[in-house]
């Protein structure tokens, strides 16, 4: 091997900071007490670790510990005393319980990977090194502040790809929905997983229904094909059956929308009972509208989502109150001269974008 | 007459049951899905109000890390608001209405105030937490004066991150938020500037509105020159006497005195700055005084006295303690008379009346300008 071996008898074999700019703010202390592998380094063990489990097949899981608060633009130097402290007690609760890891920590979170440990004891001295930090008293900072922990656990014991990269996103993800559900807890992916089969069901269901209700729906219908509705409905169905991999936030889209479906199609069904055709194209218009930003807004969401999801709940906005009528009512005070005025305010707009057009064109 | 609103009150109860036949020969347009916001592009801050109950408003400062180093200790590529001027000095630090708001486009840093305008724009829209599946319909009060430059760069930002978007003037907004349309003057004081715009039931013209300089930041460089000479020892930065003017503002004769830490020669030193506070705030006055004059001797004879006596005092400025008091105790010796009210909400008054705009404007209009 390149590199030299931790030590057989050590627990976590070192601590390391991330690569700290070597600027006026590097300046601050930052540099744990006893260094011996740069970040870089004990990476590269850690991989070497995650290679070795995979080739034998024996287990090995991960452990990702953040604080929860203590923002890092506002409370860095708490966070500076804070991190390596916890990082001794997660030492330390190795050390107790006789195993041996590889771990680093920085200023936003420890991780650590530990061959031959199965995810459920894991849990346990996670536990354990939350309840520990939640005793902290450190010179320093506040003792009227609350210090509490999340932690995120991933392993190799699934079915599904592994990599030492997934293995570290798995835990930093478990942290990260840990930390967003409220903080002070343990979240192992498997958890996270289970809670995406458990929404990728409820998907499926609410598609199984709108299409058994379209069926109903358009039974007595000799070209569907023709039916804005039938249309809409068949393309956001296969446009969700096609993205093979969902993360939660997709899924909670993805049930949203559905959700949206189905109301409209009810709506829809209240007019062609009452024996007339939506004759609406507006609104036809509209729908289409917010199904392809919706839907456009997947294909972006794919991405970010990994990334937002391992710090932050995916926030699906505040829906809008208004969600009945719009528009000046007749009955409010001075309607006809606002009428106007807004006639006035849109007439000026209109002018404004003629001229703005003229402008690109000189 | 209540009568009549209950009944109505009621037969909306029930047409909104079936929303979907109703709808198709209603007026009121069913526009289930739109989220529509309200959005004031102030020089000191930028406020938005939406139609879910979101209301936000951050100082309108935009920076971005001078370098990768920065970059890598603040983690973000942009900051906003108050944490853009609290980190300012890591920074390429902008205010970009200010720059927005004039005329001269050949400043070298024109085009990087644009696009942190522009950045600005979005933030606020994100922090009206639109949802994914909605459609975004915004109205933009922009400064009376901006230029058409500016305002093509607004309206390009604003195609980006809505699906349709209005702008109007400042004041108009303030009043029609207020149901105030008719015969109403409007003293917007912000920070760049300060806008009187006169309301007489359709939209402001270009006569209707006068824009004077003696606005926030007036105020402060004032204050800092007052200061420099009663308290020549004193250290202070403008944004330091911005902070004091806004915890102690006032042009009252007021008993409780303003009292400022400032440093002299690095030491923390009690100042008594009540008197130099108060008339940096009064120089404010003559010129706001002097342009309500030109407007109301301008109006129609017969209108005058009710315009006078109709004066709404709004923006940020507005919460100088006793101001509203002082402007009419001018107006009394320079017009006469005349009544002054403060508008309730100085901060979101603007992006109120836009979404009230917004919120009334009919669904083709909408339509026609995505
Ligand atoms: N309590 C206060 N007393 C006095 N002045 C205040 C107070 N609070 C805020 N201000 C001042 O109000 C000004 C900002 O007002 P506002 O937010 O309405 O401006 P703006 O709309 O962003 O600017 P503009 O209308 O010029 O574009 C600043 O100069 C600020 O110092
Ligand atoms: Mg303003």
């Amino acid at each position: 091997m390149a590199l030299p071996a931790p030590r057989a008898e050590s627990t976590i074999v070192t601590t390391a900071v991330p690569e700290t700019p070597t600027t006026e703010a590097a300046a601050a202390p930052s540099t744990p007490p006893k260094q011996r592998l740069s970040t870089a380094q004990m990476l590269h063990l850690m991989r070497l670790e995650m290679d070795r489990a995979l080739k034998h097949g024996y287990p090995i899981s991960a452990l990702a510990v953040g604080l929860d608060g203590f923002d890092e633009e506002h409370h860095l130097p708490w966070r500076r005393t804070l991190m390596p402290a916890i990082f001794q007690e997660l030492k330390a609760v190795t050390f107790q319980n006789d195993i041996r890891g590889l771990g680093v920590w920085t200023e936003r979170f420890q991780l650590a990977i530990f061959p031959h440990v199965t995810p459920d004891r894991l849990i346990l001295m996670a536990e354990d090194v939350a309840k520990r930090a939640a005793a902290l008293k450190l010179q320093g900072v506040p003792e009227t502040e609350t210090i509490s922990v999340s932690a995120g656990i991933s392993h190799n014991l699934h079915p599904g790809p592994k990599s030492f990269e997934s293995l570290i996103e798995e835990a930093e993800t478990g942290m990260g929905l840990a930390q967003s559900g409220g903080g002070n807890k343990v979240i192992q992916a498997r958890e996270v997983e289970r809670e995406l089969d458990r929404l990728r069901d409820e998907v499926d269901s609410q598609i199984a229904e709108i299409q058994q209700f379209q069926e109903k729906l358009f039974s007595d219908v000799d070209n569907k094909d023709e039916l804005w509705g039938h249309a809409l409905v068949n393309k956001v169905i296969e446009l969700f059956q096609r993205e093979p991999e969902k993360t939660e936030g997709v899924l909670r889209v993805e049930r949203e929308v559905i959700a949206v479906l189905k109301a409209e199609l009810a709506a829809w069904r209240e007019t062609s009972a009452a024996g007339r055709i939506i004759d609406s194209q507006k609104q036809i218009g509209q729908l289409e509208r917010r199904v392809a930003k919706l839907t456009e807004s997947l294909g972006l969401t794919e991405a970010e989502l990994k990334r937002v999801a391992k710090l932050k709940n995916i926030d699906l906005g505040v829906a809008s109150l208004y969600r009945i009528v719009q528009g000046l009512s007749a009955d409010e005070g001075g309607a006809e001269q606002k009428k106007e005025m807004l006639k006035n305010i849109f007439d000026a707009n209109m002018t404004l974008r003629g001229q703005l057009a003229a402008l690109k064109k000189t | 007459m209540t009568d009549s609103k209950n009944k109505k009150k009621k037969d909306e109860g029930e047409e909104s049951t079936f929303e979907g036949t109703s709808t198709a020969t209603a007026e009121p347009q069913k526009t289930e899905g739109v989220l529509y916001l309200g959005i004031d592009f102030g020089t000191s801050h930028t406020s938005v109000a939406a139609s879910n109950g979101v209301r936000e408003t951050i100082s309108s400062h935009v920076g971005y890390p001078k370098d990768v180093v920065s970059r890598k200790l603040l983690k973000k590529d942009v900051l906003f608001g108050d944490e853009a001027m609290e980190k300012r000095l890591s920074l390429n630090f902008y205010r970009p209405l200010e720059i927005l708001k004039t005329k001269d486009h050949n400043r070298d840093d024109f085009e990087a105030n644009l696009k942190a305008a522009q950045d600005l724009l979005k933030e606020i829209i994100r922090l009206a937490k639109p949802r994914k599946d909605e459609l975004v319909y915004g109205v933009i009060g922009v400064p009376a004066q901006a230029s058409i430059h500016s305002k093509d760069a607004i309206i390009r930002t604003a195609k980006e991150a809505l699906d349709s978007v209005m702008l109007c003037s400042e004041p108009f907004a303030v009043a029609y938020g207020l149901d105030m349309l008719d015969d109403v003057l409007v003293i917007d004081i912000g920070a760049g500037t300060t806008d009187l715009c006169r309301m007489h039931g359709t939209m402001p013209e270009e006569s209707d509105q006068i824009t004077i300089y003696h606005a926030g930041d007036w105020v402060d460089h004032r204050f800092a020159e007052l200061m420099v000479e009663k308290h020549p020892q004193a250290q202070f930065t403008v944004q330091m006497l911005k902070e004091i003017k806004e915890r102690n503002s006032s042009v009252d004769e007021r008993v409780e005195p303003a009292l400022a830490m400032l440093p002299v020669n690095g030491k923390p030193t009690e100042f008594d700055v009540t008197a130099e506070l108060r008339e940096a705030c009064q120089g404010m006055v003559p010129p706001i005084v002097e342009g309500l004059k030109k407007l109301v001797s301008t109006f129609d004879p017969e209108f005058q006295q009710r315009l006078k006596n109709r004066v709404l005092l709004a923006g940020g400025g507005s919460q100088i303690r006793g101001l509203h008091l002082a402007i009419e105790r001018e107006m009394h010796k320079q017009l006469g008379g005349g009544k002054v009210n403060r508008i309730q909400e100085p901060v979101y008054g603007g992006s109120n009346g836009a979404l009230k705009i917004a919120h009334d404007m009919p669904a083709e209009y909408w339509e026609k300008l995505k």
